[in-house]
């Protein structure tokens, strides 16, 4: 399989701060990767590293197999950066244009090139204005257009729908799985974990520098795919007879018990013994964890904000 | 074509400060004011020069005049263009594209150089026609003379400006430009070494100072048709060696701090 972006075992401090610990990863051609952390995890450290905006402490990245450190690595690469900041006294035409030729779009290429992106944002209509006189969901669109520019091949983008309507929002996530069917890679950064759930192939899960998860996005978030039952009148015997059934220690929190049944029959086998020795189910159902599920269970426990300034 | 590109873009940034429109027309008061300066006097004594050498003192003054303006021109410009870019944010945009750090560095000096340079030559063509009776080759090479100073005052300035806070870092500059230029004085000005004989300090300042004044007395020596000196060769291997050491400096400091 050819990657698209790998990193081994990829390293940053900032004096006694470990912002990144040992990030390993390997995104596959034509896939949407989804980057997701609390504040302060390292994503943004980690992207500025791909894009040699920030230089690791150890470890080695490359894309397409070319070092980052070298300028060629980003000749396939479209970036959007969380917090977009463009010289303000060009218009939005002369801003693409500037890109473009930096992006190594031929000079007479650059207008039809240009025009395409803004089209495909659609943003034609606003092509001589300022770009100080934008709103930030137009300005989220330029910067998206932006990072199209020269059709690369490889696109990095820290939160794409910030400041976007719904509407825009909905154009944005087509987009990314129409570019995605062209054989786009897409890497991005997301806080909202539905919309990652809802577009991305496999996803990574990063927490103080280090990923906790990663894996296909429907695998990540079944693994944890339970039996939540509330029942009254439960014993420790009940407790004991029903873990004989179970492939992992029961959860039980009052009333309510997370189980892991071995099998189906063993899921009814479950109410059975509860029903037999006094107790009385109220409900009884299959629960799978969400991303969100995950992403909070994997996260919430460990303080997120060990490293606040540079994300 | 990157370096032209980003040089552009820093022109049309540099266009949008107000303060070089100022500078601009206070350089062109004073040379306008230069054409009837007066030679002034010596130990109470009113000079008394003949035509050929008013006008040849006037030209030296309104040399040094317009090296002066466009230093501080080059300066008030240079000292934001990489500092700014960090501060906003901008150069993490355009640094994402495939383009190294030393060509951004070069194209965002370069556009402050570069508006120096027409300040230069617009001063140089006021200077020409109103002012200066030299005229030809002569003129054209003593102005030449200027560049090298507006390369060193950007590389310098650009360079302070990532270690200094915006506003002591053209200061700097200045200070060192006029002290470079006072220990420079004695040596080129010949009458003066009868009542001034420069100290040790004096000249060891002077050559551990870049030639900011060595500069600007070469071009006026060669506008009074007179040749560059026997310092010339010296004044090129010190501004080559400074302009190499700024520019490292520079290169080196933007990549520390914009990548941390």
């Amino acid at each position: 399989m050819q990657y698209a972006l790998v990193t081994r075992n990829l390293s940053k401090r900032y004096g006694n701060v470990v912002a990144l610990d040992g990030v390993s990863l390997e995104i596959g051609c034509g896939e949407i990767f989804g980057f997701l952390g609390p504040n302060g995890a390292g994503k943004s450290t980690f992207v500025k590293i791909l894009l040699h905006l920030v230089r690791p402490s150890s470890g080695d990245a490359r894309i397409f197999g070319i070092p980052v450190h070298e300028p060629r690595a980003r000749k396939h690469v479209g970036y959007l950066p969380e917090r977009i900041s463009i010289y303000d006294f060009l218009t939005v035409e002369e801003f693409l244009h500037f890109h473009a030729r930096l992006a190594g779009i031929e000079q007479g290429a650059l207008r039809r090139e240009t025009d395409r992106c803004l089209e495909t944002l659609g943003i034609a209509g606003i092509r001589s204005r300022k770009i100080s006189t934008l709103s930030k969901g137009m300005l989220q669109r330029v910067g998206l257009a932006q990072a199209l520019l020269g059709d690369p091949e490889l696109l990095i983008l820290d939160e794409p729908t910030s400041g976007l309507d719904p509407i825009g929002f909905t154009e944005v996530r087509n987009l990314l799985l129409s570019l995605r069917r062209n054989g786009t890679t897409i890497f991005f950064n997301s806080h909202i974990l539905s919309e990652v759930e809802r577009t991305c192939d496999r996803v990574a899960i990063l927490n103080q520098g280090k990923i906790v998860a990663l894996g296909r996005t429907g695998d990540v978030s079944n693994k944890d795919r339970h039996l939540e039952i509330i029942a009254d009148g439960l014993t420790d015997e009940i407790l004991t007879q029903m873990q004989h059934l179970c492939e992992k220690p029961l959860k039980c929190d009052g009333t309510v018990i997370r189980a892991y049944p071995k099998t189906e029959q063993d899921a009814a086998a479950l109410h059975s013994i509860i029903a037999a020795k006094g107790g009385r189910v109220r409900s009884l159902r299959w629960q799978t964890e969400t991303l969100e599920d995950l992403f909070y269970r994997l996260v919430k426990h460990e303080p997120t904000e060990h490293n606040p300034d540079r994300n | 074509m990157n370096l032209l590109s980003i040089t552009l873009i820093g022109i049309k940034e540099c266009l949008r400060r107000r303060v070089i429109y100022g500078i601009a027309a206070v350089a062109v008061l004073c040379l306008v004011l230069a054409k009837g300066c007066n030679p002034g006097t010596v130990r109470g004594e009113r000079l008394v020069l003949n035509d050929e050498m008013r006008s040849s003192v006037v030209s030296a003054v309104a040399l040094h005049g317009i090296g002066f303006w466009s230093f501080l021109l080059c300066c008030f410009l240079s000292v934001s263009v990489l500092s700014r870019e960090i501060e906003q944010g901008t150069a993490l945009l355009t640094l994402s594209r495939p383009l190294r750090q030393s060509v951004f560095v070069a194209g965002k000096l370069l556009s402050a150089f570069c508006l120096s340079v027409l300040h230069l030559i617009l001063l140089g063509l006021l200077m020409y026609f109103f002012v200066c009776t030299t005229r030809g080759g002569t003129f054209v090479l003593a102005l030449a003379c200027l560049l090298p100073s507006l390369v060193l005052g950007t590389l310098m300035n650009g360079l302070f400006s990532l270690v200094l806070p915006r506003v002591v870092a053209p200061l700097l500059s200045v200070l060192i430009y006029a002290t470079a230029w006072w220990t420079a004085v004695p040596l080129y000005v010949e009458k003066l070494r009868i009542i001034w004989t420069p100290s040790n300090t004096i000249l060891r300042m002077y050559q551990l100072f870049p030639c900011f004044g060595d500069l600007q007395f070469i071009g006026a020596s060669l506008l009074s048709g007179h040749g560059a000196g026997e310092h010339s060769m010296g004044t090129v291997i010190n501004v080559t060696v400074y302009c190499v050491f700024f520019w490292v400096g520079t290169v080196v400091l933007f990549s520390r701090r914009h990548m941390l």
